[in-house]
Parts: C-alpha cells; sequence; structure tokens
C-alpha cells in the first residue's frame, strides 16, 4: 500500500501523541497521588 | 506536510486550514515546550502539591510544596507529612483534597488544557484537510483509531492531578472518593469548543443574567421532577465574552463540592468569569442538630431535602433560591434575601465564600478584603 499526501503527516501526530503521553507518565503526573492512595488505604494514626 | 503537497490546489488549503488551526497559542505553547526539549533546556515546568482540608464554613491549605524536576523525590516524604498534620484536627470527619497544579516561572498553567486544545487543534486540522482534499486513504483510517484512543488516554490523566478523600478520626478510616470527569468528544474528536457555548441560544429566553438564572431554574426543577429524585451538582459559568460553560460533577463526597467551588474561584480573574450558577441538593437539618455527630449520623435527623440553586455575579449580587423537594410542585421561585438568613441558608452561604471573595477581590479592587465574609 503506498503513501498517500497525509499518511507522513498521521504517523508524526500519532508518534507525538505516544511522546506526549511517555512524557505525562515519565514525569510522575500521577505517582504521589497514587501512592498516597495506598499510604491511606494502610494508614494507622 | 506542506513541503509534500503538489497542486496550488491543496497549498491553498494548507494555508486556509493552518491560519485557522494551527496558530493558537496552545499549540505555540506545545511548540515551544517541543523546542525546549529537544535543546535540552533546563526544565522549567514546576509541580505544586497541595493538602486541603474543608471545615465547616472554610477550607485550610495545610500544607503547599513545590517540587521542580530535580526535588520530585522529596514529594514522596508528603505522606508522613499529611499523617502528622491529620492529626492535629478535632472533628467527627474531615474532607480533604490532594491536588497537583503546575507552575511556570511562577506562574499557574493549566497544562491538561494547554495539551488537550493544542491536541483538538491539531487533530480538526488533519481532519478538515483530508476532507477538503478528498483524501482517501485505509493507512490514515487506521491511524486516526490510534490517536483516537492516545487522546482518550491523554485526557484522563487530567483525573490524576485532584484526588477527594474523606477521614472518619473515631475509626481511623480514610476513604479516597471515586473520580469522573466529562469529556466532550465528538466521534473521534475532543470537541473542545463544545465546552464554552454563547449564550444566545433557545435555552434562555434573555441575556440578561437574572432572567437567564430563572431558565436555569426552571430547567433543573423540571429534571428533577422527570427523574423524581436526585440531580448532579452543576454550575453555569458565565464569561465576559457572552459565553457559558456547564459543569456537572460527581460529588460523592462533601470534598468533591468544597473543591470544585475553590478551584471555579481561582478562575474569576483569569478567565473573565462575570457570573456563576449553581444547583445541587441538600438536606435540611433541625436547628439543634449536633455537629460533633459524623455526617452519616447527622442525616439520620433531616426532616426533608431541598433543590437548591444559588445565584452570584460581578457585582456581588447573590441570590439563594431553594424548593422543597415534596412540595415541587407549588413551591417555585422563592427567592430568599440576606435578612432572611436563617440556619437553612447560613452554611451555603459559607459554601460560596472563595467565589465571592474572587468575585470582590477581581471587580471591587477598593473593597476592603481583610474582614470580608
Amino acid at each position: 500500500m503506498s503513501n498517500c499526501i497525509m499518511c507522513t503527516s498521521y504517523q508524526k501526530f500519532y508518534s507525538a501523541l505516544k511522546n506526549l503521553s511517555d512524557f505525562i507518565k515519565a514525569e510522575e503526573f500521577c505517582d504521589v497521588v497514587s501512592s498516597i492512595d495506598s499510604f491511606f488505604l494502610n494508614l494507622e494514626i | 506536510m506542506q513541503k509534500s503537497l503538489d497542486s496550488s490546489k491543496n497549498k491553498k488549503i494548507y494555508k486556509q486550514l493552518r491560519d485557522q488551526y494551527l496558530i493558537s497559542d496552545e499549540l505555540k505553547w506545545l511548540n515551544d515546550k517541543r523546542v525546549e526539549v529537544i535543546h535540552q533546556n533546563p526544565f522549567k515546568l514546576n509541580k505544586q502539591i497541595m493538602v486541603n482540608v474543608y471545615f465547616y464554613g472554610n477550607s485550610n491549605e495545610i500544607i503547599k510544596h513545590n517540587y521542580t524536576y530535580e526535588n520530585w523525590e522529596n514529594a514522596k516524604q508528603l505522606e508522613t507529612e499529611i499523617k502528622e498534620k491529620l492529626k492535629t484536627f478535632k472533628a467527627p470527619e474531615i474532607y480533604l483534597s490532594i491536588i497537583i497544579r503546575f507552575t511556570e516561572n511562577g506562574k499557574e498553567i493549566n497544562i491538561i488544557d494547554l495539551i488537550k486544545h493544542g491536541v483538538a487543534d491539531m487533530n480538526s486540522f488533519l481532519t478538515q484537510f483530508k476532507l477538503s482534499t478528498n483524501t482517501n486513504c485505509l493507512k490514515c483510517e487506521n491511524m486516526e483509531l490510534k490517536i483516537s484512543e492516545k487522546i482518550k488516554e491523554i485526557c484522563i490523566y487530567e483525573l490524576c492531578l485532584e484526588r477527594d478523600y474523606k477521614y472518619i478520626p473515631s475509626t481511623n478510616l480514610l476513604e479516597p472518593k471515586s473520580r469522573a470527569k466529562m469529556l466532550g468528544f465528538n466521534d473521534n474528536n475532543i470537541n473542545k469548543k463544545e465546552e464554552k457555548v454563547p449564550i444566545n441560544n433557545n435555552f434562555f429566553q434573555s441575556n440578561n443574567l437574572k432572567d437567564m438564572f430563572k431558565d436555569f431554574i426552571s430547567c433543573h426543577i423540571l429534571i428533577y421532577k422527570l427523574q423524581k429524585q436526585h440531580i448532579m451538582p452543576t454550575m453555569f459559568i458565565f464569561y465576559k465574552d457572552k459565553t457559558f460553560k456547564i459543569n456537572p460533577f460527581l460529588a460523592e463526597s462533601k470534598a468533591t463540592f468544597y473543591r470544585k467551588i475553590n478551584t471555579i474561584s481561582t478562575q474569576i480573574e483569569r478567565e473573565h468569569i462575570i457570573g456563576i450558577f449553581v444547583v445541587w441538593e441538600s438536606y435540611v437539618l433541625p436547628t439543634n442538630i449536633n455537629f460533633n455527630e459524623r455526617y452519616e449520623e447527622r442525616v439520620k435527623h433531616s426532616e426533608k431535602t431541598i433543590l437548591c440553586f444559588y445565584y452570584i455575579d460581578k457585582n456581588l449580587e447573590e441570590i439563594f433560591t431553594f424548593v422543597n423537594s415534596e412540595t415541587i410542585e407549588n413551591d417555585i421561585y422563592k427567592s430568599i434575601k440576606e435578612s432572611d438568613f436563617n440556619s437553612t441558608i447560613n452554611p451555603h452561604y459559607q459554601l460560596f465564600y472563595s467565589i465571592r471573595y474572587n468575585f470582590a477581590k477581581t471587580y471591587h479592587k477598593y473593597l476592603n478584603l481583610k474582614n470580608f465574609k
């Protein structure tokens, strides 16, 4: 299957989104909240 | 793409759509970040972690820390700090939220909104270009599906930035509350424009905020009657540019309600908000209620539930309207003024302190806010 004029653009956009998603994960957006969640579930005050 | 275009017609379409979709502030921000990262500049995006504890009539930020990429590991010590702070509160239950915000050069930025809007612009550009040039390609269609999935995945991360909890000291129990988010998807695209709607539409009979509030009440009473009971707490937020946004939310915990009110209050100045309507359902408790009892115990003494409507505008005019859910057929538009304040209104009046304060701070700079109530 040959490439159309948009194939490269779609591929690049997908790669950018994948990088963005990986970046968000790597930046530990959620890590603190999820670790606090687990901390609270085992809370002993 | 520009380099691969072979016809002048396609080049013209490209330029038109580029000017329509690709010159937004959000895309510029995303592109700037990309350039910074590629050139390995120091990362200037800072994280701020806040722990807010809510009490009757106010909310206290008990912890606020700034983290950069370099000292992020220190955030792990936050658990111990929260534990120590919670020990100091004496209350039958404690509602709290943990919130992550981002700042850049000392200024708060809504990173998820920037990403969401930038991605939506780029996605719209590609979709419109494909339609305008009649491009029909199976490979692109497959890629569109993968893109759609990835966009949803990215938008879901927003839920990780805020979490509400209820802590019961007597049982040593802390419940993380469930999270929900309305996502504005339209087929495979994020429909970001759906979020803000012009006020000139069939929903409102007039452009006057107070008249619109009556439409807001009528509409929700109708929904409430049709559903027989239970209504999702919802905010209508009005902007200076004659648009409004509908913000319904799942309030499984009081903390979620308080957090939503606090969040919207911080947007008043930045986003040029001129008015806010809120609807929610509430228990009516006897005046002699014992506030040392837990919430679950207190509501057992409830005599009835009411549908509550709140109005505030930039002139600091406020209206509370309460509709008895048992006599909803007859009890409509009963506005209560400040002079009528009683035990029913007072808790609700306190609830909106942060909104009232931020409207005053934004539009009434001459006011002395030191003793503002």
